[in-house]
């Protein structure tokens, strides 16, 4: 039978002269764990002792150590909750369950108003602490923030050598810290799945965490600090609305790396020569019936290496089922592993590049041909179906978003010409720690249908943010026009192959590698004496894509359609160092009267 | 008030001595060059001077009488290397007094930097009326100042080189600046007349000049080489260039402020006069100017074309003619793969095309390749010139880091400055120079393999304002006893030092000779044991400081062992160690030893059935054993 002891000094309480002053720490106590939760800096567990691995070492240090410390990522570090006092309530509470609610309102900006609020729900039987994080818009504007929570720990209470393994679209990444110097990613981008895990090397102790990945936009872990960190996505909460999602820790011991990790199992792996070992761990508590299949290629995916499969009826806490899997030469060389995972009737896969030597050089080299394919998330608050319909204004009115070299492209010269009075609304690309940002996002399709044209110049969708790849697309669904340029930054060098974006354009993209150099600086068909050099190129046309420019065999400017709206795509780009007796497009007099041309020809609809 | 006056004149008269300053128009001068060493004193005064080198070397004596204005002075040109020290006395009637300060010469400045700093003059030189200052001297009073107090800073502190930061942040754009007044973004905004003059200053008073480089593409003009040449430009992984970031918000008002110089200098002159705190003011134009890198900040290049080496170096050297400094500090140099470090995964350069750039052997060819053709131009240009890398190659950190590395290092040398950046975290716990003993054995161990190859070891020294050391000697004496400068004065965060930079840095200029020759072999302690033994009522480091030059002298640190395992912040200061006795073995018994300190005078110590005897160590002494 196991119970969860609750105490809480708490009241204010005057007996015979004695005063109790109003205590502000819950400690929880099963039989896994002792942990505080201290409600006066910022409703965090700042002491954590796991009992399987020693009573004595509390995980949690003493300057700055904490789990679940809240913030935003508009803010800066800390921002404005960690330390501070929550309000907090209790929800439930008994010998088996403690559900504690603890929240506070942000008060500065970028969104006075909105409130954090998590509830953590700790269970007798369970070494897990759920949390359920919950933004709530007390405002009357929508607004868009991306939470980011802190968990700063030692592994089993020492400082040792901190590892991470994360899934990102490179595979599975470790990073560790050993004598001053930290080897892999701090910043683990594109995930691939909702789990992170990180421990002490020497003892394997720490802690895995489960996010949900639709909602995941990376992790980070400033192993010097021996942190575990996520930053969410920036999702759209409307005026009094809330948005809600649920991540979880769970200590482990005796961890050595993770390739796979749900709410049910965790997956290990250790190699003896050619055989591989996967061990199945419950992740909190027994877990029942469980199906592992491994199954290994060449990294080139040229031919299988090796499979197989197992299934277990129940492994319990603490306990691991193992299966192995000989791959001959994955001493020499890395190879693809695919984990298919069924655990109490769900399932899950984690694909990887596994290295036997996974630090150093090896990691280096093999990287470079693999990519993970990602699954697309699911955001449902976003994608809701709404009868959007232009808004009618007088005159050009344009939401010009611009990236690197953008005025060379002479859009907005072309597009003046069509209109001297026309409006530009500016959003300005850059690129920082976090990745791509554009100044101002849109954040729904509302926001755009008061314009005639929106401009990604040298904007990809990795800029806009998955909700303004969704406004953009439901923009030009409900007839608005979109102008593309190419560059560094835009269509397959933006994430747009995983976006929404990918059904607007009227051809395919090419993820991460679409600049194409041209032998020289080559004629732009149909425009006099103007050539180009660095182009981005198309995978693969759709039946209703027009090419209006080549340079060569290459398109450069092609128009289509989608739903109601139209959409017109430069691919050149206005790089390089042409010779002295060449003119690029972006010197040549005839080029804004064409590019004025084609959009007057092609936008017209919209473009009254 | 009347008898006030005369009390004062009374008290000021008595208590007025005959005084005497010399003064060695420069730091650092190169063999065969004269240093003309300045005498001031009361006119008509006799004076003696003396020139001493070694321990105590008579190299010259001059005598001579003060002017009318009470001036003398003499000149002097080396006979040798390292470090020299004017002993002057004047006698005027029966009054007598003493003075003495030191210079040095060498082939190189850094056989002599002791230390080493950034000069920060930046700001802008304007006239009252807000325009451009012309071509020329500093016109802006405050300027002007700011020149003058770097030079005498590091004058004082005895710094043979100092680094000019801003200009050159990005090699790849031009040196040369758009217009003489030009904001580089963050706080690099300066002056060409400044920067210029101080330089020119340095120059004077022996004190060489470097420019500091970052091998990638920054601001307006780095970000139209990258536009230019985006086949230079390092990718990563997921197709984009690789960068510390790109803001393009500013991009705008530089460009504006370029092409309209020097007008829109004087409008900018003109926002701050009505906006005195600017940062004060929301979207206030001038942050702009002040604000991140217009354009890329810190795009990193590709340097598999040896091209772009070439490119780099050319940019330099029409630096030099620009400026006029001396040589170049690089922070991250022509490196394949990109500057990041070869051995981190996360270091996953592309070309434009997604083909990977290699690691190993064969990145470390390629880096050579470039370091030397790029060396090569420089040195054709200019036989001195001057280079340094931000280069940590001896570190052995198990992977075999120095043998990956080693064609590099052979292509750098000799001669050229190495910094390890690493040290520079040795105060947090998990750092692997934070103990003593390790700091010891690395720091000597990496220095022992740089002088091998002819060039200099120096560590950079991080930590930020209010971090302190309290005993900076102890972190001085150790990593010079070990062969190490640091490079810790004049960044604004790291003037913890500059309490015993005089002291200390003056001692160590003097006697460099017996802390920096390349020619000093290192005996291991297995070997020190067997030519010396220490013994001292309280613990002394010195098994790991027993140096050899040949036959011609042994030096022997000793340093009070410093009470922390660990090199920790607000340690306290061990206690002088009392009643030290050195016994000579191994064939040394019969030596001359000699005792320099910067606590304490030269002292010829007795030798005693083959032992010395040392009453008390302050902090740090040396003892030059001569057979």
């Amino acid at each position: 039978m196991k119970y969860l002891v609750l105490l809480l000094l708490a009241g204010s309480v005057v007996a015979g002269g004695l005063k109790v002053e109003q205590q502000t720490e819950f400690i929880v106590e099963n039989d896994y764990y002792r942990l505080v939760i201290d409600t006066a800096r910022g409703g965090s567990i700042r002491s954590f002792i796991y009992k399987p691995f020693d009573i004595s070492k509390d995980w949690i240090y003493a300057k700055g150590g904490g789990l679940l410390q809240d913030m935003i990522w508009q803010q800066r570090h800390p921002g404005e909750l960690q330390d501070h006092p929550y309000e907090y309530r209790i929800v439930e509470q008994s010998a088996r369950h403690l559900r504690i609610e603890l929240w506070r309102a942000f008060r500065q900006l970028p969104y006075p108003g909105l409130v954090m609020r998590k509830e953590i729900d700790l269970r007798a039987d369970s070494p897990a602490i759920r949390v359920r994080m919950t933004l709530e818009n007390t405002s009357e504007e929508d607004v868009f923030p991306g939470a980011w929570v802190q968990n700063r720990f030692f592994g089993g209470g020492n400082r040792g050598v901190p590892v991470s393994f994360r899934p990102s679209y490179l595979g599975i990444r470790m990073s560790y810290f050993e004598g001053g110097r930290g080897i892999g990613d701090e910043f683990v981008r594109r995930p691939a799945a909702g789990w992170a895990a990180t421990f002490d090397r020497e003892s394997g102790a720490g802690f895995l965490g489960l996010v949900d990945y639709n909602y995941l936009q990376q992790h980070y872990s400033c192993l010097p600090a021996y942190t575990m960190e996520f930053f969410f996505d920036r999702v759209l909460v409307r005026a009094s609305q809330s948005w809600t999602t649920a991540y979880m820790l769970v200590p482990v011991t005796d961890m050595s790396n993770c390739y796979y990790a749900d709410e049910r199992v965790y997956v290990t792996a250790s190699q003896a020569g050619d055989q591989l070992t996967f061990a199945v761990h419950p992740t909190s508590g027994t877990v029942a019936a469980t199906m592992l299949s491994v199954s290994a290629v060449t990294s080139d995916r040229s031919a299988e290496l090796g499979r197989v499969s197992a299934t277990f009826d129940a492994i319990g806490a603490g306990k691991a089922a193992t299966i192995s899997l000989t791959v001959p030469g994955i001493e020499k060389q890395p190879v693809i592993l695919k984990l298919a995972v069924v655990a109490e009737g769900v399932s899950g896969e984690q694909e990887f590049m596994y290295y036997t030597d996974s630090g150093g050089y090896h990691l280096q080299e093999s990287a470079v041909t693999y990519r993970a394919e990602l699954p697309r998330k699911v955001k449902p608050e976003l994608m809701e179906d709404r009868n959007l319909r232009l808004e009618a204004k007088s005159g050009l009115q344009v939401f010009y978003a611009y990236g690197l070299w953008h005025d060379m492209n002479r859009v907005k010269e072309a597009l003046t010409a069509l209109d001297p009075a026309v409006v530009f609304d500016e959003s300005i690309f850059q690129t920082g720690t976090l990745g791509h940002e554009l100044t101002r996002q849109p954040l729904l399709a509302e926001e755009l249908l008061g314009y005639d044209l929106v401009v990604l110049n040298n904007v990809g969708a990795e800029a806009l943010g998955e909700a303004g790849e969704i406004a953009v697309e439901q923009y030009v669904r409900a007839g608005g026009s979109l102008l593309v340029c190419g560059g560094l930054y835009s269509l397959g060098k933006s994430r747009w192959h995983e976006s929404v974006l990918a059904e607007v354009l009227p051809f395919s993209t090419l993820p991460f590698w679409d600049i194409h150099r041209l032998p020289a600086f080559t004629a732009i068909s149909g425009v006099d004496g103007v050539a180009v050099q660095w182009i981005q190129q198309p995978k693969e046309l759709r039946g209703d894509a027009a090419v209006l420019l080549r340079a060569g065999e290459h398109p450069l400017l092609i128009t289509g359609g989608h739903g109601r709206g139209k959409v017109v795509v430069w691919l050149g780009t206005p790089m390089g160092s042409p010779p002295p007796n060449v003119v690029p497009y972006w010197e040549s007099p005839s080029w804004v009267p064409t590019l004025s041309k084609i959009l007057s020809q092609n936008l017209q609809e919209v473009i009254r | 008030m009347r008898v006030l006056s005369i009390l004062l004149f009374v008290l000021s008269s008595s208590s007025q001595a005959l005084e005497v300053r010399v003064w060695p128009e420069k730091l650092w001068v190169k063999p065969g060059e004269a240093v003309v060493l300045r005498v001031t004193s009361e006119p008509g005064a006799v004076i003696d001077c003396r020139v001493v080198h070694q321990v105590d070397t008579v190299a010259a004596s001059f005598e001579g009488m003060t002017d009318g204005e009470g001036q003398a002075s003499f000149s002097f040109t080396p006979p040798a290397d390292w470090g020299y020290e004017a002993v002057v006395t004047a006698v005027l009637g029966e009054a007598r007094a003493t003075a003495s300060e030191v210079f040095s010469c060498a082939a190189s400045p850094f056989m002599v930097a002791v230390d080493y700093s950034v000069p920060e003059v930046y700001g802008h030189d304007v006239l009252p009326d807000g325009s451009p200052a012309p071509e020329g001297e500093v016109q802006n009073p405050q300027l002007a100042a700011r020149i003058d107090q770097q030079v005498a800073r590091f004058r004082h502190q005895y710094l043979t080189v100092g680094e000019l930061m801003g200009p050159a942040f990005c090699s790849f754009s031009s040196i040369v600046p758009p217009v003489p007044n030009y904001y580089k973004a963050a706080h690099y905004n300066y002056s060409v007349n400044a920067i210029r003059q101080l330089i020119r200053e340095l120059h004077d008073n022996g004190i060489a000049t470097l420019i500091y480089v970052n091998a990638c593409a920054s601001g307006i003009a780095g970000t139209e080489f990258a536009r230019q040449h985006p086949e230079y430009l390092a990718y990563s992984a997921d197709g984009t260039p690789f960068v510390g970031g790109l803001s393009l918000a500013p991009v705008e008002i530089h460009q504006w402020y370029i092409e309209n110089y020097p007008d829109s200098m004087k409008q900018v002159q003109g926002w701050y006069k009505e906006n005195p705190r600017p940062e004060a003011v929301t979207n206030y134009k001038p942050k702009s100017l002040h604000g991140g890198y217009p354009g890329f900040i810190n795009a990193w290049l590709d340097f598999r074309d040896p091209k772009l080496s070439e490119i780099g170096a050319e940019k330099i050297i029409e630096g030099q003619e620009y400026y006029g400094y001396m040589g170049v500090r690089y922070d991250g140099e022509y490196r394949v793969p990109s500057i990041g470090d070869p051995l981190a995964p996360s270091r996953d350069f592309r070309d434009y095309r997604g083909v990977k750039q290699p690691v190993g052997h064969e990145a470390e060819e390629m880096t050579a390749r470039n370091l030397n053709l790029a060396f090569g131009k420089m040195r054709e240009h200019d036989p001195d010139f001057l280079i340094g890398l931000n280069y940590a190659d001896f570190r052995n950190d198990g992977r075999g880091a120095g043998s990956v590395k080693a064609p590099v290092t052979g292509s750098v040398s000799p001669g050229v400055w190495i910094l390890d950046e690493v040290a520079k975290g040795a105060l947090n716990p998990s750092h692997p120079d934070h103990h003593w003993e390790d700091f010891i054995r690395n720091m000597s161990e990496q220095n022992d393999r740089t002088r091998q190859v002819g060039n200099y070891l120096f560590a950079g020294w991080g930590g930020g304002p209010g971090q302190k050391v309290v005993d900076t000697r102890q972190v001085k004496a150790v990593s010079w006893a070990c062969g190490l400068r640091w490079i810790c004065g004049g960044y604004s965060k790291a003037q913890w030092f500059a309490d015993v930079k005089h002291e200390y840095n003056r001692f160590a200029l003097r006697y460099s000779q017996y802390l920096f020759d390349n020619r000093l072999r290192r005996l291991s302690p297995e070997e020190a044991a067997a030519v010396i033994t220490v013994e001292s009522g309280s613990p002394l480091l010195w098994e790991h400081f027993v140096q050899r030059l040949g036959d011609e002298y042994m030096v022997v640190h000793l340093i009070n062992a410093p009470l922390e395992k660990g090199l920790t912040a607000d340690a306290q200061p061990p206690l002088p160690a009392e009643g030290v006795r050195i016994t000579l073995t191994g064939g040394m018994g019969g030596s001359s030893v000699k005792l320099v300190s910067p606590e304490l005078p030269v002292q010829a110590l007795e030798i005693a059935e083959g032992a010395v005897s040392v009453p008390r160590i302050e902090n740090w002494g040396m003892l030059i054993v001569t057979p």
